[in-house]
């Protein structure tokens, strides 16, 4: 009998627990996170894996390219009613093209049914005439390495979010390249927005939504998770002693070995409320503040490669004149922190006449 | 349970599978500050609870609870009545939707899909895998003995196992609640297949 603690571990032992956990960890998805979240972790998983070889890749572009995953939190019932097939191992199992997929979040069976029509818009019209439209659904079209996740379902087709299916890794691109690929392609602009999720409620006022800071958080989240291969572990919200840090990126570096790769803090700064308030800049100041000893206290915690403060600005253009992270740069060196600044802009135009300026 | 069960997709599940997962569910409650519906079990067998048994038979009868195979089978050398079954929803539903009003009945069925997420990758092989956990393989109590892990003691080594599991690790790697349960159940499918091997 072993203890930790005082505490009695019967005929366990931490030397036991420990090995079980470092092999373990990030395999399957954590039970206590969003079920959605870890249906779109999964099937990104699976969809990378049809991926990864030519002669894979091909098998699907010849079933017709495309599969869609409706999440199901009653599969026996919905899989009796669609007549779909039982298929116990969808991971390792047959090939996904050409097939409706109903899965629960943790997809380790399945329902299968074969497409009755040809093209993509055929399985979403088929999909909303069999009751599923808005239970949430991930479409795959594996020729173009592309993934749409709607998050309420293929009816919410403003709620959809795009994205490739990458095989990139942090030890060879940079947190700095990510971070400003995911600006460029989700969030600089709402014209740009792969994902229809809306960052301003009035862009020509400078009015951001409420939960602006949310929504970029959760987009970041999918973009990575998408990006980086799976020997990376992309966690939201994850809870430390010091507070919950944003996103965390970890790498598993040999069986059992983890490096925390990143710890990410995210801050967004408006001149103006969702109810179009002013936000006074002494408010932004301290915001900065705060987030940047979050995010000191997070890396040391962490014990993280690296340490980034992100900033989304939503400022008016004529209120950015002051550089927020000014009375934080020498401390930062010294802290080994990075400090990000996104510009984000409210119309089209204005990015042009930023970029022209 | 089986409403936990079916949301992790491994459903119909067999009787055993259920009075192993039940007894899962009472020792690991805990993490999920839920109380165990029963704190004790008797070791003899496999884990089974009478009262469990007398449940799903009265929920069969009611029409709550699919019983989708009924056959005799032979478990160390007893004959037992062995099936599988499912939640049947369209009469079930009304009444889990009553009893997401209450907090503490919700927290339990919270706790039951957490449970049944972990579980199962390794649904198939639960009742194996239950055999190797950390209280009931404890040679402090002998077979034939009731082991008491919440009753009047507080004798629950696998919650203690799961517990710890943040100290296990590295300070950087604290795991959430949903990760110790992860963690213990792969800790006992690690022993099974060991013990399998």
């Amino acid at each position: 009998m072993k203890s930790a603690n005082s505490l009695d571990l019967g005929n366990s032992s931490i030397e036991e627990m420990r090995r079980v956990a470092l092999e373990s960890y990030g395999e399957q998805p954590d039970s206590s996170i969003d079920p959605v979240d870890q249906f779109y972790t999964r099937v990104v998983r699976v969809t990378r894996n049809r991926l990864s070889t030519e002669n894979s890749i091909s098998i699907e572009v010849a079933n017709g390219d495309f599969a869609v995953f409706v999440l199901t939190s009653e599969l026996r019932e919905d899989r009796k009613r669609l007549s779909a097939d039982r298929v116990a191992n969808v991971e390792k199992g047959p090939q996904l093209a050409g097939h409706l997929w109903l899965v629960p979040s943790t997809l380790h069976s399945a329902g299968r049914r074969a497409f009755s029509g040809t093209t993509l818009g055929d399985a979403m019209d088929e999909i909303e005439s069999l009751g599923l439209g808005n239970q949430p659904a991930i479409a795959i079209e594996f020729s173009k390495r592309t993934i749409s996740f709607y998050p309420t379902g293929v009816e919410a087709e403003e709620s959809v979010v795009r994205l490739e299916v990458g095989e990139e890794d942090l030890e060879s691109t940079p947190v700095l390249n990510l971070l400003e690929r995911f600006a460029e392609k989700f969030v600089v602009t709402p014209n740009c927005q792969e994902s229809q999720i809306r960052t301003w409620l009035d862009g020509t006022n400078y009015i951001p939504v409420k939960a602006a800071e949310k929504n970029i958080q959760e987009l970041l989240w999918l973009f990575l998770s998408s990006r980086l291969i799976d020997n990376h572990k992309i966690e939201m919200e994850h809870t430390l002693r010091s507070g919950r840090v944003d996103i965390v990126i970890r790498k598993r570096m040999a069986a059992g070995l983890w490096k925390t790769s990143a710890a990410v803090e995210l801050k967004v700064v408006r001149s103006f409320s969702s109810t179009g308030r002013p936000t006074p800049a002494a408010a932004l100041v301290k915001h900065i503040a705060r987030g940047y000893k979050q995010i000191r206290e997070y890396r040391k915690e962490l014990e993280a490669t690296e340490g980034w403060l992100v900033t989304y600005d939503m400022r008016k253009i004529d209120a950015r004149g002051n550089d927020l992270y000014s009375p934080h740069s020498a401390a930062a060196v010294a802290d080994e922190l990075n400090l990000h600044l996104e510009a984000l802009y409210g119309t089209a135009d204005d990015y042009r006449d930023s970029c022209a300026a | 349970m089986l409403d936990g069960i079916e949301h992790a997709g491994f459903a119909p599940v067999g009787f055993r599978t259920v009075h192993g997962f039940a007894y899962l569910g009472n020792l690991l409650a805990p993490l999920w500050d839920v109380d165990p519906l029963d704190g004790k079990i008797l070791k003899k067998g496999y884990p089974y609870y009478p009262e469990v048994r007398q449940a799903l038979d009265t929920l069969i009868f009611n029409g709550l609870v699919d019983l989708t195979k009924l056959e005799a089978k032979c478990i160390n050398s007893e004959w037992v009545a062995e099936g599988e079954i499912g939640l049947n929803y369209k009469a079930a539903r009304p009444l889990l939707d009553k009893l997401d009003v209450f907090s503490d009945e919700k927290a339990v069925r919270d706790f039951l899909k957490a449970l049944a997420f972990s579980v199962s990758p390794f649904a198939d092989e639960l009742p194996h895998i239950v055999m190797s956990d950390v209280t009931w393989t404890d040679n402090r109590t002998g077979r034939g003995d009731v082991i008491d892990f919440a009753e009047y003691r507080n004798a629950n080594y696998s919650l203690n196992v799961a517990n710890a599991f943040d100290r296990a690790l590295p300070t950087s790697m604290i795991p959430s609640r949903g990760e110790k349960l992860q963690f213990y159940i792969h800790l006992l499918e690690k022993r099974a297949s060991v013990l399998r091997s």
